[in-house]
Protein backbone atom coordinates (compact mmCIF):
# COMPACT_ATOMS: atom_id res chain seq x y z
CA UNK A 1 0.00 0.00 0.00
CA UNK A 2 1.26 3.58 -0.84
CA UNK A 3 1.48 5.43 2.33
CA UNK A 4 2.66 9.00 3.30
CA UNK A 5 5.49 8.95 5.90
CA UNK A 6 5.73 12.00 8.32
CA UNK A 7 9.18 12.65 10.07
CA UNK A 8 10.29 14.87 13.29
CA UNK A 9 12.67 15.80 15.65
CA UNK A 10 16.08 14.22 14.64
CA UNK A 11 14.88 11.89 12.30
CA UNK A 12 14.51 14.82 9.40
CA UNK A 13 18.77 14.50 9.58
CA UNK A 14 18.10 11.27 8.30
CA UNK A 15 15.00 10.67 6.26
CA UNK A 16 12.97 13.28 4.44
CA UNK A 17 10.31 15.63 6.71
CA UNK A 18 7.91 14.06 4.28
CA UNK A 19 7.46 10.94 1.67
CA UNK A 20 5.40 8.52 0.07
CA UNK A 21 6.92 4.55 0.28
CA UNK A 22 4.86 1.29 -1.07
CA UNK A 23 4.79 -0.89 2.15
CA UNK A 24 2.23 -3.69 3.88
CA UNK A 25 2.70 -2.61 6.98
CA UNK A 26 4.72 -0.63 9.44
CA UNK A 27 7.07 -4.06 10.29
CA UNK A 28 7.78 -3.85 6.71
CA UNK A 29 8.42 0.15 6.54
CA UNK A 30 10.60 0.37 9.33
CA UNK A 31 12.56 -2.96 7.36
CA UNK A 32 12.79 -0.82 4.38
CA UNK A 33 13.85 2.74 5.95
CA UNK A 34 16.43 0.40 8.44
CA UNK A 35 18.08 -1.31 5.38
CA UNK A 36 18.47 2.46 3.71
CA UNK A 37 19.49 4.04 6.94
CA UNK A 38 21.61 2.02 9.12
CA UNK A 39 21.75 4.32 11.88
CA UNK A 40 17.75 3.94 12.65
CA UNK A 41 18.39 0.13 13.92
CA UNK A 42 17.35 -0.12 17.37
CA UNK A 43 16.43 3.43 17.48
CA UNK A 44 13.47 4.41 20.07
CA UNK A 45 10.90 5.54 17.88
CA UNK A 46 7.24 6.54 18.29
CA UNK A 47 4.96 5.24 15.39
CA UNK A 48 1.45 6.53 14.86
CA UNK A 49 -0.80 5.42 11.68
CA UNK A 50 -3.21 8.25 11.35
CA UNK A 51 -2.92 10.17 14.31
CA UNK A 52 -2.84 7.00 17.33
CA UNK A 53 0.07 6.15 18.69
CA UNK A 54 0.42 2.09 18.45
CA UNK A 55 2.62 -0.26 19.99
CA UNK A 56 2.49 -3.21 17.94
CA UNK A 57 2.74 -3.68 14.20
CA UNK A 58 -0.39 -2.89 12.21
CA UNK A 59 -1.17 -3.47 8.36
CA UNK A 60 -1.40 -0.19 6.08
CA UNK A 61 -4.30 0.79 3.57
CA UNK A 62 -3.57 2.69 0.55
CA UNK A 63 -3.38 6.89 1.99
CA UNK A 64 -2.46 5.81 5.26
CA UNK A 65 -0.58 8.69 7.09
CA UNK A 66 2.27 6.96 9.34
CA UNK A 67 4.59 9.37 11.70
CA UNK A 68 7.75 8.57 12.78
CA UNK A 69 8.87 10.81 16.16
CA UNK A 70 12.06 10.50 18.65
CA UNK A 71 11.82 11.35 21.61
CA UNK A 72 12.64 14.63 22.69
CA UNK A 73 14.66 15.56 26.08
CA UNK A 74 15.39 19.49 26.08
CA UNK A 75 13.69 21.79 28.50
CA UNK B 1 -12.31 38.59 49.03
CA UNK B 2 -12.08 39.99 45.78
CA UNK B 3 -7.95 40.71 44.45
CA UNK B 4 -8.28 43.20 41.66
CA UNK B 5 -4.98 41.56 39.99
CA UNK B 6 -7.34 38.76 39.16
CA UNK B 7 -9.91 41.29 37.99
CA UNK B 8 -10.09 39.79 34.26
CA UNK B 9 -10.15 36.16 35.41
CA UNK B 10 -13.26 37.25 37.91
CA UNK B 11 -15.14 38.43 34.65
CA UNK B 12 -14.17 36.04 32.41
CA UNK B 13 -17.00 33.86 31.36
CA UNK B 14 -16.54 30.20 32.42
CA UNK B 15 -13.59 30.98 34.57
CA UNK B 16 -15.09 33.68 37.35
CA UNK B 17 -14.60 33.95 40.72
CA UNK B 18 -15.42 30.42 41.22
CA UNK B 19 -11.96 29.23 38.84
CA UNK B 20 -9.82 31.36 40.50
CA UNK B 21 -10.65 30.50 44.14
CA UNK B 22 -9.59 26.91 42.18
CA UNK B 23 -6.29 28.17 41.46
CA UNK B 24 -5.58 30.04 45.09
CA UNK B 25 -6.36 26.67 46.56
CA UNK B 26 -3.69 24.49 44.29
CA UNK B 27 -0.65 23.22 45.25
CA UNK B 28 1.67 23.00 42.14
CA UNK B 29 5.26 21.57 41.48
CA UNK B 30 7.68 23.08 38.60
CA UNK B 31 10.41 20.52 38.42
CA UNK B 32 12.79 22.23 35.95
CA UNK B 33 13.62 26.07 36.10
CA UNK B 34 15.05 26.37 32.80
CA UNK B 35 13.29 27.08 29.52
CA UNK B 36 10.41 25.73 30.02
CA UNK B 37 10.26 26.04 33.88
CA UNK B 38 10.51 30.26 33.14
CA UNK B 39 7.58 30.57 31.51
CA UNK B 40 5.52 27.86 33.71
CA UNK B 41 6.63 29.83 36.71
CA UNK B 42 5.71 33.14 35.47
CA UNK B 43 2.20 32.48 34.35
CA UNK B 44 1.65 30.11 36.68
CA UNK B 45 2.48 32.65 39.54
CA UNK B 46 0.56 35.39 37.54
CA UNK B 47 -2.57 33.66 37.68
CA UNK B 48 -2.51 33.21 41.31
CA UNK B 49 -1.89 29.27 41.81
CA UNK B 50 -2.02 29.81 45.55
CA UNK B 51 0.89 27.39 46.34
CA UNK B 52 4.09 26.81 44.00
CA UNK B 53 7.29 24.54 44.45
CA UNK B 54 9.98 24.66 41.75
CA UNK B 55 13.30 22.35 42.30
CA UNK B 56 16.06 23.04 40.32
CA UNK B 57 20.01 22.44 41.21
CA UNK B 58 21.06 24.09 37.98
CA UNK B 59 23.14 27.65 38.16
CA UNK B 60 22.30 30.26 35.97
CA UNK B 61 24.59 30.89 32.44
CA UNK B 62 25.06 33.45 30.15
CA UNK B 63 24.09 31.20 27.34
CA UNK B 64 20.37 30.07 29.13
CA UNK B 65 19.50 33.91 28.75
CA UNK B 66 18.65 33.56 25.11
CA UNK B 67 15.26 31.42 26.26
CA UNK B 68 15.25 31.14 30.10
CA UNK B 69 13.70 35.26 30.45
CA UNK B 70 13.20 35.11 33.95
CA UNK B 71 16.82 35.95 34.24
CA UNK B 72 19.02 38.98 33.97
CA UNK B 73 22.47 38.66 33.36
CA UNK B 74 23.48 40.10 36.51
CA UNK B 75 21.62 36.60 37.92
CA UNK B 76 24.98 34.77 36.32
CA UNK B 77 26.00 32.12 38.53
CA UNK B 78 23.25 32.25 40.84
CA UNK B 79 21.20 29.03 41.68
CA UNK B 80 17.96 29.05 38.77
CA UNK B 81 15.49 27.72 41.43
CA UNK B 82 16.42 30.99 44.22
CA UNK B 83 16.36 33.33 41.67
CA UNK B 84 13.20 32.13 40.09
CA UNK B 85 11.64 32.20 43.75
CA UNK B 86 13.03 35.85 44.47
CA UNK B 87 11.28 37.21 41.67
CA UNK B 88 7.88 35.45 41.71
CA UNK B 89 7.74 36.72 45.24
CA UNK B 90 8.27 40.34 43.87
CA UNK B 91 5.78 39.61 40.73
CA UNK B 92 3.00 38.08 42.82
CA UNK B 93 3.21 38.96 46.35
CA UNK B 94 -0.13 36.80 47.14
CA UNK B 95 0.97 33.77 46.48
CA UNK B 96 3.22 30.66 48.63
CA UNK B 97 6.15 29.96 46.43
CA UNK B 98 8.79 27.30 48.32
CA UNK B 99 12.17 26.27 46.27
CA UNK B 100 14.83 23.60 46.50
CA UNK B 101 18.52 23.99 45.30
CA UNK B 102 18.50 20.46 44.12
CA UNK B 103 18.31 17.79 42.07
CA UNK B 104 15.29 15.52 41.93
CA UNK B 105 16.23 11.99 42.74
CA UNK B 106 14.92 8.89 43.53
CA UNK B 107 15.47 8.68 47.22
CA UNK B 108 14.11 12.46 47.65
CA UNK B 109 10.97 12.21 44.73
CA UNK B 110 8.16 11.09 46.91
CA UNK B 111 8.76 13.39 49.84
CA UNK B 112 9.38 16.72 47.32
CA UNK B 113 6.30 15.64 44.97
CA UNK B 114 3.74 13.80 47.89
CA UNK B 115 2.17 17.64 48.80
CA UNK B 116 1.52 18.91 45.41
CA UNK B 117 -2.03 18.46 43.17
CA UNK B 118 -0.06 18.67 40.09
CA UNK B 119 3.40 18.40 39.07
CA UNK B 120 4.84 20.14 35.89
CA UNK B 121 8.14 18.16 33.69
CA UNK B 122 10.20 21.24 32.49
CA UNK B 123 13.22 19.04 32.82
CA UNK B 124 15.79 18.73 30.21
CA UNK B 125 17.29 15.17 30.48
CA UNK B 126 15.80 11.63 30.17
CA UNK B 127 16.80 10.15 33.91
CA UNK B 128 14.62 12.90 35.29
CA UNK B 129 12.12 12.45 32.78
CA UNK B 130 11.91 8.63 33.60
CA UNK B 131 11.83 9.33 37.09
CA UNK B 132 9.10 12.07 37.20
CA UNK B 133 6.93 8.88 35.17
CA UNK B 134 7.09 6.13 37.49
CA UNK B 135 6.96 8.92 40.82
CA UNK B 136 4.01 10.29 39.51
CA UNK B 137 2.42 7.05 38.36
CA UNK B 138 2.68 5.40 41.64
CA UNK B 139 1.89 8.50 43.54
CA UNK B 140 -1.63 9.28 41.39
CA UNK B 141 -0.53 12.56 40.71
CA UNK B 142 -0.99 14.33 36.84
CA UNK B 143 1.82 15.34 35.28
CA UNK B 144 1.91 17.99 32.62
CA UNK B 145 4.96 16.81 30.08
CA UNK B 146 6.82 19.37 27.73
CA UNK B 147 9.84 18.65 25.86
CA UNK B 148 11.68 20.48 23.10
CA UNK B 149 13.89 19.58 20.18
CA UNK B 150 15.59 22.51 18.26
CA UNK B 151 12.30 24.01 16.67
CA UNK B 152 9.93 21.12 18.01
CA UNK B 153 8.11 20.79 21.08
CA UNK B 154 5.65 17.18 22.53
CA UNK B 155 2.96 18.26 25.40
CA UNK B 156 0.78 15.88 27.03
CA UNK B 157 -0.97 15.25 30.30
CA UNK B 158 -0.22 12.19 31.86
CA UNK B 159 -1.95 9.94 34.63
CA UNK B 160 -5.29 11.91 34.00
CA UNK B 161 -8.45 9.64 33.93
CA UNK B 162 -10.36 10.13 30.71
CA UNK B 163 -14.24 9.46 30.49
CA UNK B 164 -13.01 5.94 30.11
CA UNK B 165 -11.29 5.55 33.57
CA UNK B 166 -8.13 5.01 31.58
CA UNK B 167 -4.68 7.06 32.22
CA UNK B 168 -1.77 7.15 30.29
CA UNK B 169 2.33 7.81 31.17
CA UNK B 170 5.43 8.85 28.94
CA UNK B 171 5.80 4.88 29.11
CA UNK B 172 3.06 4.08 26.56
CA UNK B 173 5.25 6.90 24.36
CA UNK B 174 8.18 5.82 24.55
CA UNK B 175 8.70 2.56 26.81
CA UNK B 176 12.39 2.89 27.53
CA UNK B 177 14.78 5.72 27.29
CA UNK B 178 16.70 6.36 23.72
CA UNK B 179 20.78 6.32 23.54
CA UNK B 180 22.03 9.64 24.33
CA UNK B 181 23.19 10.46 20.93
CA UNK B 182 19.59 9.79 19.20
CA UNK B 183 18.44 12.91 21.83
CA UNK B 184 21.00 15.38 21.95
CA UNK B 185 19.31 17.93 24.24
CA UNK B 186 19.64 21.78 23.44
CA UNK B 187 23.54 21.85 24.52
CA UNK B 188 24.02 19.61 21.82
CA UNK B 189 21.63 20.35 19.46
CA UNK B 190 20.17 24.22 20.07
CA UNK B 191 17.16 25.60 20.67
CA UNK B 192 15.05 28.78 18.76
CA UNK B 193 14.62 31.25 22.08
CA UNK B 194 11.23 31.07 21.69
CA UNK B 195 10.44 27.16 21.37
CA UNK B 196 10.21 26.94 25.08
CA UNK B 197 8.35 29.62 25.53
CA UNK B 198 5.60 28.45 23.50
CA UNK B 199 5.74 24.49 25.08
CA UNK B 200 5.90 26.47 28.54
CA UNK B 201 2.94 28.42 27.89
CA UNK B 202 1.18 25.55 26.65
CA UNK B 203 1.66 23.17 29.80
CA UNK B 204 1.02 26.16 32.23
CA UNK B 205 -2.27 26.37 29.89
CA UNK B 206 -2.81 22.54 30.59
CA UNK B 207 -1.96 23.05 34.39
CA UNK B 208 -4.78 25.96 34.66
CA UNK B 209 -7.32 23.98 32.51
CA UNK B 210 -6.38 20.88 35.02
CA UNK B 211 -6.83 23.13 38.17
CA UNK B 212 -10.02 24.43 37.12
CA UNK B 213 -11.41 22.20 34.96
CA UNK B 214 -12.16 23.50 32.32
CA UNK B 215 -11.87 22.51 28.65
CA UNK B 216 -10.72 20.01 27.56
CA UNK B 217 -7.32 18.79 28.58
CA UNK B 218 -4.95 16.87 26.30
CA UNK B 219 -5.60 13.79 28.52
CA UNK B 220 -4.00 10.31 26.84
CA UNK B 221 -3.02 12.53 24.17
CA UNK B 222 0.50 13.68 22.61
CA UNK B 223 0.44 17.07 20.87
CA UNK B 224 3.42 18.24 18.71
CA UNK B 225 4.06 21.74 17.54
CA UNK B 226 6.60 22.87 14.83
CA UNK B 227 7.96 26.55 14.92
CA UNK B 228 9.12 26.49 11.37
CA UNK B 229 6.02 25.04 9.37
CA UNK B 230 3.21 26.08 12.39
CA UNK B 231 2.10 22.53 11.93
CA UNK B 232 0.48 20.81 14.88
CA UNK B 233 -0.57 17.43 15.36
CA UNK B 234 -2.44 15.48 18.13
CA UNK B 235 -1.71 11.68 17.86
CA UNK B 236 -4.04 9.46 20.49
CA UNK B 237 -1.94 7.35 23.01
CA UNK B 238 -2.87 4.20 23.29
CA UNK B 239 -4.59 2.48 26.19
CA UNK B 240 -2.48 -1.00 26.40
CA UNK B 241 -0.28 -0.63 29.19
CA UNK B 242 3.09 -0.95 28.22
CA UNK B 243 5.73 -3.83 29.62
CA UNK B 244 6.44 -3.80 32.87
CA UNK B 245 9.06 -5.75 33.99
CA UNK B 246 12.30 -3.52 34.03
CA UNK B 247 11.16 -0.57 36.01
CA UNK B 248 9.72 0.23 39.26
CA UNK B 249 6.40 -1.07 40.03
CA UNK B 250 6.50 0.31 43.66
CA UNK B 251 7.24 3.23 45.43
CA UNK B 252 10.05 1.51 47.73
CA UNK B 253 11.25 -0.31 44.49
CA UNK B 254 11.67 3.68 43.18
CA UNK B 255 13.48 4.97 46.04
CA UNK B 256 16.57 2.39 45.12
CA UNK B 257 16.55 2.50 41.42
CA UNK B 258 19.03 4.34 39.65
CA UNK B 259 17.56 6.38 36.81
CA UNK B 260 21.20 7.77 35.37
CA UNK B 261 22.76 4.16 34.79
CA UNK B 262 19.04 2.91 33.87
CA UNK B 263 19.01 6.08 31.13
CA UNK B 264 22.90 5.58 30.48
CA UNK B 265 22.89 1.97 29.97
CA UNK B 266 20.44 1.93 27.36
CA UNK B 267 23.50 2.07 24.88
CA UNK B 268 26.08 -0.27 24.85
CA UNK B 269 26.43 -1.82 22.17
CA UNK B 270 28.43 0.16 19.38
CA UNK B 271 25.84 3.12 17.92
CA UNK B 272 26.23 4.46 14.51
CA UNK B 273 26.04 7.92 13.47
CA UNK B 274 25.15 10.04 10.36
CA UNK B 275 28.36 12.19 9.04
CA UNK B 276 25.14 15.18 9.60
CA UNK B 277 24.76 14.18 13.45
CA UNK B 278 28.37 14.17 13.88
CA UNK B 279 28.35 18.02 12.14
CA UNK B 280 25.36 18.92 14.95
CA UNK B 281 27.44 17.58 18.01
CA UNK B 282 31.14 17.37 17.47
CA UNK B 283 32.08 20.81 19.57
CA UNK B 284 30.29 18.91 22.43
CA UNK B 285 32.88 19.20 25.37
CA UNK B 286 32.20 15.22 26.61
CA UNK B 287 32.80 14.33 22.99
CA UNK B 288 36.58 13.07 21.97
CA UNK B 289 36.50 12.42 18.30
CA UNK B 290 39.51 9.90 17.20
CA UNK B 291 40.36 9.60 13.56
CA UNK B 292 41.18 6.11 12.88
CA UNK B 293 42.64 6.59 9.32
CA UNK B 294 46.47 7.01 8.81
CA UNK B 295 48.13 10.32 9.04
CA UNK B 296 48.40 10.86 5.58
CA UNK B 297 44.62 10.38 4.54
CA UNK B 298 42.95 13.09 3.34
CA UNK B 299 40.49 15.32 4.24
CA UNK B 300 41.58 16.35 7.28
CA UNK B 301 39.20 16.50 9.83
CA UNK B 302 38.12 20.67 10.87
CA UNK B 303 37.74 19.87 14.23
CA UNK B 304 39.47 19.15 17.27
CA UNK B 305 40.00 15.11 17.50
CA UNK B 306 42.76 12.39 18.15
CA UNK B 307 44.72 10.93 15.27
CA UNK B 308 45.24 7.01 16.20
CA UNK B 309 45.80 4.63 12.90
CA UNK B 310 44.26 1.58 13.78
CA UNK B 311 47.63 -0.62 13.99
CA UNK B 312 48.57 1.78 17.04
CA UNK B 313 45.01 2.07 18.91
CA UNK B 314 46.47 -0.97 21.15
CA UNK B 315 49.01 1.26 22.61
CA UNK B 316 46.76 4.50 22.92
CA UNK B 317 44.02 3.25 24.39
CA UNK B 318 44.27 5.36 27.67
CA UNK B 319 44.43 8.82 25.69
CA UNK B 320 40.85 7.77 24.95
CA UNK B 321 39.01 8.99 28.32
CA UNK B 322 35.81 11.00 27.49
CA UNK B 323 32.52 10.34 28.18
CA UNK B 324 31.40 9.74 24.39
CA UNK B 325 33.47 8.86 21.85
CA UNK B 326 32.99 8.75 18.20
CA UNK B 327 35.59 6.96 15.75
CA UNK B 328 35.87 7.39 12.20
CA UNK B 329 37.83 6.52 8.98
CA UNK B 330 37.20 7.10 5.34
CA UNK B 331 34.51 4.67 5.13
CA UNK B 332 33.24 3.71 7.95
CA UNK B 333 35.03 -0.32 7.78
CA UNK B 334 37.69 1.16 10.21
CA UNK B 335 35.96 2.86 12.87
CA UNK B 336 33.52 -0.12 13.17
CA UNK B 337 36.50 -2.59 14.14
CA UNK B 338 37.94 0.92 16.15
CA UNK B 339 34.91 0.76 18.01
CA UNK B 340 34.73 -3.22 18.32
CA UNK B 341 38.08 -3.10 19.83
CA UNK B 342 37.85 -0.11 21.94
CA UNK B 343 34.40 -1.84 23.48
CA UNK B 344 36.05 -4.83 24.88
CA UNK B 345 39.12 -2.77 25.85
CA UNK B 346 37.39 -0.38 27.76
CA UNK B 347 33.61 -2.27 28.91
CA UNK B 348 30.64 -0.03 28.84
CA UNK B 349 31.86 3.12 31.25
CA UNK B 350 31.88 5.48 27.77
CA UNK B 351 29.27 5.33 25.16
CA UNK B 352 30.90 4.62 22.08
CA UNK B 353 30.29 5.06 18.74
CA UNK B 354 31.46 5.04 14.46
CA UNK B 355 30.56 7.35 11.62
CA UNK B 356 28.41 5.86 8.99
CA UNK B 357 30.20 6.14 5.33
CA UNK B 358 33.18 7.94 7.45
CA UNK B 359 34.99 10.71 5.85
CA UNK B 360 33.15 9.49 2.26
CA UNK B 361 29.98 10.86 4.02
CA UNK B 362 31.11 13.47 5.80
CA UNK B 363 33.41 15.84 2.80
CA UNK B 364 29.95 16.84 1.13
CA UNK B 365 29.19 18.73 4.15
CA UNK B 366 32.74 20.16 4.53
CA UNK B 367 33.76 23.45 2.94
CA UNK B 368 36.70 23.46 0.36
Amino acid sequence: MRVQVKTFGALTDILEKEFYITVVDTEELLAVLSSQHTTLNHRRLLIAVNNTIINKPVVLQENDVVALMPPYSGG
Amino acid sequence: MRNERYARHYVLQGFGEAGQQKLQAARLLVVGAGGLGCPVLQYLAAAGVGHIGIIDDDRIDLCNLHRQVLYDTADIGQAKAEVAARKLRLQNPDIEITYWVKQLKSANAVELLQSYDVILDCTDNFAARYLLCDACRLLDKPLVFGAIYQYEGQIAVFNVADDQGVKTSYRHLFPGPPSPLEAPDCNVAGVLGVLPGMIGILQATEAIKLLTGIGVILVNKLMTVNMLDHSTFTFDIPQVAPESSSYPQTLEALEDFDYIHYCASADVQIQVITATELITQWHATDLLLVDVRELYELPRLPVHHLSIPLTALPAQLEQINSARVIFICQSGKRSLTAAQYFHEQAGNNQQIFHVDGGMMALKNYLND
